[in-house]
């Protein structure tokens, strides 16, 4: 468990400030020396055209820091620019390394108005129970963003943009002015997006390796269990006609306009998917149909709160209540969200049409064909299986 | 680091403070000058304008103008609240008098308390530059921790370290940047010392300091406080071969004065100086003006 959080900014008179922290008692790792210390470490050898955010962490005699940095642009502006985790000696930093950058990322775009202040608690409990995912929770996670889900629409349209153009578009359509850099720093890391410098254009072009979205599947595990007769015949029919009337029209949607069906609700989906005890249930569900009364002993939480959040799953077309004739009332999962990592396959045909058509640099074009072909699933595999000789 | 302030209404002086004069620039026709902007701007708003190494920050507000003089690289964003505060403390206390005809009468004096606390709240950044085991920690702790011994061995200072220093300098309060000098602490000189008002460059008194002080430390501060005053520190005079500081000086082409930081008994004098440069009462040299510094800026 961590002793706390907390965000720094430099200032040109005062040099490293605490803006905020949490929980308020927290002075382990604040001190100045400390502080100017962490600067140090985090921007040697960082220039103005060099600057790129980080994470770094340091051991120190009493305490240990996971620390993340928000570029050179953030600290020489004196916005806020260092996010500090103070960690107890037994603590591995390398835990956070993929919550810290989520956590700081929040803090760097609520920074205007000081929004960030009184979110800091709550992002702070957010760390700990970031640690605590799996890893379909946290790819789900970007989803739940919605500004890089507005990344992720753009390019999963055009393969490839400038960081530029994706700034004003994002404050077009988000309403938020945004550092690309801080915003893309965790995509590349998640193996999402490539970024690039190409001769000609002024800014870093950003480039689509694998498309990410939400999509619901018709959950085989429910159907072959229903199927098998592990529940009354009353609940079974019905079950199937639903889930079938309702995939009919899901697939429906997906083949009329898949950008806008999977983005219409990736929003919805995720907060099921981040929510504690929907997910639990969710995976509950997942193995199989359950009976609701079963439900509060396996999660060990109250009746009525598993009630609430199965009504919530039905609302969603998650989950489906059906009573057999002896009143017993069955849960199952009309469908099973799922989280797709796709290889954009589609773009390479639209990207080959734009450099015809000249709708982007040529050059630009060529370099994303060249990032597509690298990151192609069979070279990519080829590139894995390579490096662990 | 606010020098002055001057209040006027209808070409009228109501109050004015200078706690460090200006002696390079007719400080009368300078003010008659800004005033001039200032008036045509509109209420609350905030303009500023730079001559030589002095900047002029100013507002308009009931038809009063309000002027503070800075040094000219003191961060803007702090200036602009320095005046935001010194206006509305004005206004608090006076706007009646000001909005009536009873201004012509009133005595504005009062004032001078608060206008002295705004200057207090905006620290005078110094920066210790020099190479590295030149002496710039150990006069950093002579003058903010008296009570403890110098150091005994030499400890080089990672990226920087940063110290107030309250004492003798009403109504400034200083706060002291004390550079990493080893050489690779060098490039990151610029990421800490903007915004500063004073430099002190120490040497240790020896031929190859002097020279790398010019080749390497002169850039590096003269590309970001090329308005800032500096002065030179003839360290560790009590070693044999110590160039003496009149050596130093003539050398460095700034204003050199003797000192061994590791000897408490130098403190008072250290923080003479240091008084010296913030209210130039001692000689000094712009940063920007060392003899020189453009000649070892091409061989760079
Ligand atoms: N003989 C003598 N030694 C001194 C004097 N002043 C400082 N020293 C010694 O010089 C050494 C270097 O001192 P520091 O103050 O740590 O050097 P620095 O300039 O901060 O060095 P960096 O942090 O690497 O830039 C220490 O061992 C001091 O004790 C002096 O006046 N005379
Ligand atoms: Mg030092």
């Amino acid at each position: 468990m961590p002793e706390g959080l907390a965000v720094l900014k430099w200032d040109n008179e005062l040099g490293p400030v605490v803006t905020t922290k949490t929980p308020k008692k927290l002075n382990r790792g604040l001190d100045p020396t400390t502080a100017m210390r962490v600067y140090g470490i985090a921007t040697m050898g960082e220039t103005e055209e060099s600057q790129r955010p980080g994470f770094t962490s340091l051991v120190l005699d009493e305490f240990k820091l996971a620390v993340y940095y928000g570029g050179l642009n953030n600290h020489l502006k004196g916005h806020p620019s260092m996010v500090f985790l103070v960690l107890e000696l037994e603590e591995d930093p390398d835990v956070y390394k993929d919550a810290l950058p989520e956590i700081a990322t929040q803090v760097f775009l609520h920074a205007e108005d000081d929004e960030y202040i009184d979110m800091l608690p709550r992002l702070y409990k957010q760390i700990v129970r970031y640690t605590q995912m799996t890893p379909e929770q946290r790819q789900v996670s970007i989803l739940n963003d919605p500004i890089r889900r507005g990344i992720l629409r753009i390019l999963m349209r055009n393969g490839t943009v400038e960081s530029s153009e994706l700034e004003q578009t994002i404050f077009e359509e988000v309403g938020k002015e945004i550092d690309a850099d801080i915003v893309l720093r965790p995509l590349v890391k998640a193996g999402i997006i490539a970024t690039g410098w190409v001769e000609g254009l002024s800014s870093e072009v950003i480039y689509l390796t694998r498309a990410l979205f939400l999509l619901r599947n018709v959950s085989i595990d429910t159907v072959r269990a229903v199927r098998s007769g592990e529940i009354p015949g009353e609940v079974a029919g019905p079950f199937l006609d639903e889930t079938k009337e309702f995939h009919k029209g899901y697939s429906a949607g997906l083949r009329a306009d898949l950008h806008e069906t999977v983005w219409r609700e990736a929003e919805e989906l995720a907060q099921h998917l981040l929510d504690v005890d929907s997910y639990e249930i969710l995976q509950i569900l997942r193995e199989g149909p359950r009976v609701t009364s079963e439900l509060p002993k396996m999660l060990d939480l109250p009746e009525a709160k598993v009630k609430k959040k199965i009504r919530e799953l039905e609302k969603a077309d998650i989950a489906v209540r059906l009573k057999d004739d002896s009143g017993n009332e069955h849960v199952l999962l009309k469908s099973n969200p799922k989280v797709a990592t796709v290889y954009p396959e589609w773009l390479i045909q639209s990207t080959v049409e734009s450099y015809n058509e000249e709708d982007i640099p040529s050059r630009q074009a060529i370099h994303y064909l060249e990032v597509l072909k690298h990151s192609h699933p069979t070279v990519a595999a080829a590139f894995e299986v390579g490096a662990s000789d | 680091m606010i020098r002055e302030i001057h209040v006027f209404k209808d070409g009228q002086t109501l109050f004015k403070d200078i706690v460090v004069p200006n002696n390079e620039l007719d400080t009368d026709g300078v003010m008659m000058l800004v005033s001039t902007s200032t008036k045509k701007l509109q209420e609350w708003t905030i303009d500023s304008m730079e001559i030589e190494r002095f900047r002029y920050v100013y507002m308009n507000s009931n038809d009063t103008q309000f002027i503070l003089t800075m040094d000219r690289q003191s961060s803007l964003q702090k200036v602009e609240e320095a005046l935001m505060r010194t206006v509305s403390k004005f206004m608090t206390a006076f706007e009646r008098d000001i909005l009536s005809d009873r201004w012509t009468s009133t005595d504005f004096s009062p004032y001078g308390v608060a206008f002295r606390d705004v200057v207090t709240r905006m620290p005078v950044k110094v920066c210790l530059a020099g190479h590295g085991g030149t002496g710039k920690t150990t006069l950093l702790e002579l003058a903010t921790m008296p009570d403890q011994a110098p150091p005994s061995e030499y400890v080089p200072t990672f990226f920087a370290d940063k110290a107030f220093l309250e004492g003798d300098f009403a109504p400034y309060v200083c706060s002291i940047f004390d550079l990493g000098g080893q050489d690779r602490f060098v490039q990151e000189w610029n990421k800490i010392i903007r915004a500063g008002s004073v430099v002190v460059i120490l040497s240790d008194s020896t031929e190859e300091n002097i020279e790398w002080t010019k080749r390497v430390a002169f850039p590096a501060l003269k590309a970001d406080l090329p308005y800032a005053r500096a002065i030179a520190i003839a360290n560790k005079q009590d070693l044999p071969d110590a160039l003496t500081p009149e050596e130093v000086s003539m050398k460095l082409d700034v204003p050199a004065y003797g000192m061994q930081a590791n000897n408490p008994e130098f403190r008072g004098r250290w923080l003479q100086l240091l008084k010296g440069l913030v209210f130039e009462t001692i000689d000094f040299r712009i940063v920007g003006e060392i003899a020189g510094v453009q000649d070892y800026d091409k061989l760079w």
